[in-house]
């Protein structure tokens, strides 16, 4: 396990990356902008 | 697990991202859940963030800067997995001097939220240990020598806070006294070959410079009356 001490993006835009939800709509980062916002990731396996 | 913990953070957003390559294999997954659930099928974030292991957390400012990152065992069960996305809920990212100020150090975040763990639990060695450690990759020596010691009154069997306390005399250039601690972690662990290495590195130094003599170590580990 790694806290990113010195991890990339730290400090930076977030940038505005878009990616299809399990329901087929298209989902773009900047939509969370005046958010705080937790980002989870994961895996099934 | 995560609707229990967001439920009573409505200042919260949560994107859930699954980074399967095959989607149908999420969506048993993200059904009925009150947070969107999205697939990094061609690992976008993956590169982004520079891992290859899961679950992992971003945090990220009303702004849209990226606030924190934590890589693996990203359990909001974890007490102090809870405890880091409370302090950062807490810290005020969007004033002048916050945004004008360097982004905080993840050391110091850590730091920080293992000192609220430990108002609430001051017996656990684990997490003296866990403070020491911040603190001594924050060059925070005294404090990481003191968090350590403490852990080792709570837990004089944990070979690990002795090891961390030899570092923290080491880098205060205490090198016998470094020795010492690192020769009672691994009077309780010897097949640790991290912590005899350490030591024959501090005595030996030749044996490590400017080639690493292999079959030293193995005649070592006899005199030492070590076999594995």
């Amino acid at each position: 396990m790694t806290i990113a001490t010195s991890a990339p993006r730290v400090g930076q835009p977030l940038p505005a990356i878009t990616l299809p939800s399990v329901d087929g709509q298209s989902v773009n980062f900047s939509e969370y902008q005046g958010k705080r916002l937790l980002i989870f990731m994961w895996a099934s396996w | 697990m995560w609707q229990q913990f967001l439920a009573s953070r409505p200042d919260l957003a949560f994107l859930s991202v699954a980074v399967d390559v095959a989607p149908e294999r999420v969506r048993p997954f993200a059904a009925d859940r009150p947070f969107t659930t999205v697939v990094d099928s061609a690992g976008q974030l993956g590169r982004l963030f520079e891992f290859d292991v899961v679950p992992n957390g971003v945090f990220v400012d009303e702004r849209g800067i990226v606030r924190f990152v934590h890589i693996g065992g990203f359990d909001i069960r974890r007490p102090e997995v809870a405890a880091q996305v409370e302090t950062l809920l807490q810290t005020d990212f969007t004033s002048d001097r916050a945004a004008a100020a360097p982004v905080l150090p993840q050391e110091a975040l850590e730091v920080e939220v293992l000192r609220v763990e430990l108002v609430e639990r001051p017996d656990e060695a684990s997490l003296h240990f866990a403070l020491g450690d911040a603190l001594l990759r924050s060059g925070r020596l005294t404090e990481a020598e003191a968090s350590f010691q403490h852990a080792i009154e709570l837990d004089p069997a944990d070979w690990s806070a002795h090891f961390g306390l030899g570092s923290a005399l080491y880098q205060q250039q205490r090198p016998s006294e470094a020795l010492t601690s690192w020769r009672a972690a691994l009077a309780l662990d010897p097949p640790n070959f991290t912590v005899r290495k350490q030591i024959w590195m501090v005595e030996h130094p030749e044996r490590f410079y400017p080639t690493i003599d292999f079959a030293w170590q193995q005649e070592q580990l006899k005199l030492e009356g070590y076999t594995p």
